[in-house]
């Protein structure tokens, strides 16, 4: 009889820890994927701030994806391609070229304002078409070079396609701006790119390589193989400061703006995307986008946000007016036909 | 012992479905991506020939194919003319089996370092402004700079040098397994050593000889880090057409460049294969 009491009373201790006990513990964490830039500073302010959310969130557990563009996003379309409701990366950094690709393959939510209250401050001309991301700066890009071996330093985007430059030019692989530059100065456009591929067919031989990363591309000029490069202001300013003897050249032209945005990826569970919303009003603070495009050398995107005297050394807001904005719906259409066409025309002729 | 039926299958079942999981089934995921269509910037759903159809009439592709193939070739066999002599003088003339061991560790190094890090090496090596370059130009035999570096033969010699390793250790090991008397045997009834070379060590060593084309052929047909780094956009092989298409969601392309590449491979380890099997085993 008091064996039989004794199975009945831990029966019962284990039933309430099976069944009741859960009730009271902590519920799962929500999970997300942060994708931010790797180096030159990308990650300080995304992570200062995430940190902080953290502090009062503490059911929400955040990852980081520090990688640039090029290689996260063809992942984030196999994971889409795989199970459209499990994506790799649930919210962060994409620059423009990735948010049109993302526009044709159906990669983002529409942000709403009213969740994202900050989003009103963020200069007009960084909001996109259905609110499908928004602005959180602006690099440049411009002409970079070898300030030991170049004298005269180029003051003109056709110098990279001019003879007197004859094998001694880089840029990346993937990068079409050279070839959309060298349409637009040529009577074409990104809808009309002939021009540009009869250029840069003429004058492959100006190329000395193209590389597919930032350091390759700063060995290059640094190591004197290749003199001149497109590349970012931002980027040339930390090349700079770690004592790379590199210059850098705003063309007459204009430089090319090249905006960043914030980007939520369709897929994500209703709980992950009210925590990015979130995340982003938070890095959408005046303070915290002023200190973003400081520590990177960038023009802040939100009105109010001050620009740091050391960022309007190098890059004056005013250079903004003047500045080449590019069609980069049509670049993300077009870049398949265009990279073939680049391999046959250009590169074999290298 | 000789291991057979359920116990087989027992023992095979981890290495099949690991490589079934973790290679057979994705790449299958991703070769299927070669019967849809790429327009617009977009994969369109739907089952065609059609990008098998514009990849196999378009000349540019047989290009790339003939770079890869010329390529994988001309290392192959730099790397058998490197391999075998050395592999010979490891077994025959090097006798303190401390001195082989450090000489194979030397020798077995490049693959204990990154291929991105072995790449720059080169790169530091052959440059207009690298070491090889400035001892010529230092020493007087040349003006202007030798162009080593972006372009075919600075990816062949970049290439070999990884592989050389492949080349040298299947040899050396068929090597060992000879039997050391019938060179003594050949030697006794009169032959000199190139006789007993071309009519004993070569013939026997072949298997090892060919096991070393297939190893380095069909790595230097899939090789993507050095043809990338070290062609700077000249050098245009399958890998690199089949990296270019993914990176640009243009899959299709991609996965049709990849069967291509997988049937080159497939097909090139039937013919050694074929050719092994013809051969007389030590």
């Amino acid at each position: 009889m008091r064996g039989k009491r004794r199975m009945s009373y831990v029966l019962t201790v284990l039933m309430l820890g099976l069944f009741v006990l859960p009730v009271f513990s902590a519920p799962p964490k929500v999970k997300l994927t942060m994708f931010i830039w790797a180096g030159a500073n990308q990650g300080v302010v995304p992570r200062e701030v995430v940190r902080q959310y953290l502090r009062t969130h503490p059911n929400v557990e955040i990852e980081f994806w520090e990688s640039n563009n090029t290689i996260t996003y063809p992942k984030m379309v196999a994971a889409k391609q795989a199970n459209p409701n499990n994506p790799l990366i649930h919210f962060g950094f994409f620059n423009i070229d990735a948010s049109n690709r993302g526009d044709v393959d159906d990669m983002w939510l529409p942000l709403d304002e009213k969740k994202i209250p900050n989003m009103r401050f963020v200069h007009p001309s960084l909001r996109r078409p259905g609110n499908h991301g928004i602005g959180y700066g602006i690099s440049a890009m411009g002409l970079m070079y070898n300030k030991n071996l170049v004298q005269e330093p180029p003051n003109s985007w056709s110098a990279l396609w001019d003879p007197k430059w004859r094998g001694k030019v880089t840029f990346f692989d993937n990068n079409f701006i050279p070839l959309v530059l060298a349409a637009r100065l040529n009577g074409g456009s990104e809808k009309n790119i002939d021009p540009g591929f009869k250029v840069w067919s003429e004058n492959a031989k100006n190329i000395r390589a193209l590389v597919t990363s930032n350091d390759q591309l700063k060995n290059l000029l640094v190591s004197g193989e290749a003199l001149i490069a497109p590349w970012f202001t931002s980027i040339w300013k930390f090349w700079e400061l770690e004592g790379a003897p590199l210059g850098f050249i705003n063309p007459k032209e204009g430089v090319v703006a090249f905006p960043i945005y914030l980007q939520i990826v369709k897929g994500s569970t209703p709980e992950q995307i009210r925590i990015a919303e979130e995340i982003i009003n938070e890095l959408l603070a005046p303070e915290n986008n002023a200190r973003y495009a400081r520590l990177t050398f960038g023009i802040p995107s939100v009105k109010g946000a001050q620009i740091a005297e050391s960022v309007r050394q190098i890059l004056n807001p005013k250079l903004l007016d003047t500045a080449i904005w590019l069609d980069w719906a049509t670049m993300a259409q077009r870049a398949s036909e265009w990279r073939q066409r680049w391999e046959r025309e250009v590169k074999s002729r290298m | 012992m000789r291991i057979q039926g359920l116990l087989a299958v027992w023992f095979l079942a981890p290495a099949l479905g690991i490589m079934t999981i973790f290679y057979l089934i994705p790449l299958g995921v991703y070769l299927l991506n070669g019967f849809h269509l790429f327009q617009s910037g977009k994969i369109v759903p739907i089952w065609t020939l059609r990008t098998f159809g514009s990849f196999f009439q378009d000349p540019f592709s047989y290009r790339v194919i003939g770079t890869s193939l010329s390529l994988s070739t001309v290392v192959t066999l730099l790397d058998v003319a490197l391999g075998y002599p050395i592999a010979y003088a490891l077994h025959t003339r090097v006798k303190s089996p401390g001195i082989r061991a450090l000489i194979g560790l030397l020798l077995f190094s490049p693959l204990l370092v990154s291929v991105v890090v072995r790449t720059y090496g080169w790169f530091i090596l052959l440059a207009n402004q690298g070491l090889i370059n400035a001892l010529l130009k230092n020493a007087g035999i040349i003006s202007q700079p030798l162009p080593l570096l972006f372009n075919t033969w600075g990816v062949i010699i970049s290439l070999a040098h990884i592989l050389l390793p492949f080349s040298i250790f299947p040899i050396y090991s068929i090597m060992t397994r000879m039997d050391p008397t019938l060179k003594e045997a050949a030697r006794d009834l009169g032959a000199n050593w190139w006789k007993a070379f071309t009519q004993i060590t070569l013939p026997l060593t072949m298997p090892g000889v060919i096991t070393a084309i297939l190893i380095c052929f069909t790595l230097a047909l899939s090789a993507f880090v050095t043809p990338q780094l070290l062609g700077g956009g000249r050098i245009q092989v399958l890998p690199l057409t089949v990296y270019n298409n993914t990176v640009e969601i243009n899959w299709p392309t991609g996965a049709v460049a990849g069967f291509t590449l997988l049937l080159l491979s497939i097909t090139a380890i039937w013919i050694i294969n074929a050719i092994l099997r013809r051969l007389p085993s030590i």
